[in-house]
């Protein structure tokens, strides 16, 4: 068993939230606002450090934080795009807080536009117009032919303009056993990962914490 | 002008970060998309003092009031003091077992460690790797419920969600053995099965999900840029 007080404080918090399998109680609840609290503050904290102090403030005055190198004032414009934002705290002032929301609306959808085009469609595009017959590679060209027949027939199944029967019921019809497939491989290794996960907490409970097993 | 000026912001800033992707060599251009990259994370930072402000309030009026279970928000209150009090004296980043800090590299699971880093590796990792695992069971269970063989898509989703686990973990192979099934796959085990699955109609099916959703957001962006979509304005009276 360990000695370690910080392995115990992890162990009965790793307890406490498992408790909740049995049902609703006292110490979930707590286990469940001490991670509310403690994640909460620490992405702020890390926030706070990259962002506001390391971009911001350090870069506009070096010398307050014995840092060499000349001021570079342009951050400052930052923060005060941020409270503009916080503008909407005071009574009266609501309307300025729009423009903080408008830059950061304006620049993240400039970085989603692109970001969509080339990370989804222009790479997806990529993967799925591929040959259809691989010389002596029976393997590449099953592949490559389901591979594109799935995608065709899912983007099908999503094509409202037209009643989904006929020929055209066929096709969607292929495109849902596609659909679903894929929704139970996702299922699966869903559940997978989260079992992993939980395998790894209790080998944490029997090896590190009682040392009952060795892992 | 309450509409029109953040409009036009939205469209300027929205379109330096275009117009990158089509002068990518132009210096006062990468200067202008790197400035205003800047500017969005601390803007975005103050935007998260709103929302930290609003957890507090709302907590701190549970506590004044008395109201039901007002114990918990004391205990979420002084978790959250506590940690962003060693958090902030600490630069903490986390990089796999160590923290890097403003004083130098803290120590891993061995040594002396910081408070901080305590809090990270023996509150936060724990509790959320647990209540990350929890969610298994309910889906589990839920599946469980839900999932009835009663078609031949309720099949199809049954039998690849099956195939997936089996084959990641060694007892998939060894019924894949038991059951016999080498004699007909060849030497081939529930792994590789769910490794075709994964592979071929999963990737495919998911690529027709991604065009939808990059097709939905290109349209999305260019009525927010456009002006023609501003619900980001949000209600009121205003």
């Amino acid at each position: 068993m360990s000695h370690d007080l910080g392995v115990w404080v992890a162990a009965l918090l790793t307890l406490a939230a498992l408790s909740f399998l049995y049902k609703d109680n006292l110490f979930y609840r707590i286990a469940e606002n001490i991670f509310v609290g403690v994640s909460s503050a620490w992405v702020f904290a890390t926030n706070i450090h990259s962002d506001l102090i390391d971009d911001m403030l350090l870069k506009a005055f070096p010398h307050a934080f014995h840092q060499p190198g000349p001021p570079d004032l342009k951050p400052l414009w930052g923060g005060l795009i941020g409270l503009l934002i916080l503008s909407r705290l005071i009574p009266g002032w609501t309307s300025l807080s729009r423009w903080g929301i408008a830059f950061v609306v304006g620049f993240q959808t400039g970085i989603q536009l692109f970001g969509a085009i080339v990370g989804n469609v222009l790479l997806q595009l990529n993967s799925t117009i591929v040959p259809l017959f691989v010389p002596r590679n029976l393997s590449a060209t099953l592949r490559n032919g389901l591979g594109t027949l799935g995608t065709f027939t899912s983007l099908s199944y999503f094509y409202f303009s037209r009643e989904q029967k006929g020929w055209f019921g066929v096709v969607t019809r292929l495109g849902v056993w596609f659909l679903m497939i894929s929704f139970g491989a996702a299922y699966g290794s869903t559940v997978m990962t989260r079992m992993s996960i939980l395998i790894g907490r209790l080998q944490f409970l029997l090896s590190t914490w009682l040392g009952v097993i060795h892992t | 002008m309450q509409r029109q000026i953040p409009m036009f912001i939205v469209f300027v800033s929205g379109l330096t970060m275009i117009v990158d992707y089509f002068f990518p060599r132009v210096p006062y251009i990468q200067g202008a998309r790197e400035i205003f990259l800047n500017w969005g994370r601390i803007a975005l930072t103050f935007a998260m003092i709103l929302g930290i402000m609003n957890l507090l309030m709302s907590n701190l009026r549970k506590v004044a009031l008395r109201k039901a279970g007002w114990i918990y928000n004391v205990i979420l209150l002084g978790s959250f003091a506590l940690t962003f009090y060693f958090a902030v004296q600490y630069k903490m980043v986390p990089s796999g077992n160590t923290f890097i800090t403003h004083k130098g590299t803290d120590m891993g699971s061995s040594g002396t460690m910081s408070f901080a880093s305590k809090i990270f590796l023996d509150v936060y990792t724990p509790l959320s790797g647990t209540i990350f695992s929890l969610v298994a069971f309910f889906i589990a269970s839920a599946a469980f419920r839900a999932f009835r063989a009663k078609n031949i898509e309720a099949i199809l989703l049954l039998s690849s969600a099956i195939v997936v686990m089996l084959g990641s973990i060694p007892f998939g192979d060894s019924l894949f053995a038991w059951l016999g099934l080498e004699h007909i796959l060849g030497h081939r085990n529930f792994s590789w099965l769910s490794t075709q699955i994964q592979q071929i109609p999963m990737s495919a099916a998911q690529r027709a999900i991604n065009f939808g959703v990059a097709f939905g957001m290109v349209f999305m962006s260019i009525k927010i840029l456009t002006g023609i979509d501003r619900s980001y304005f949000g209600g009121g009276g205003e």
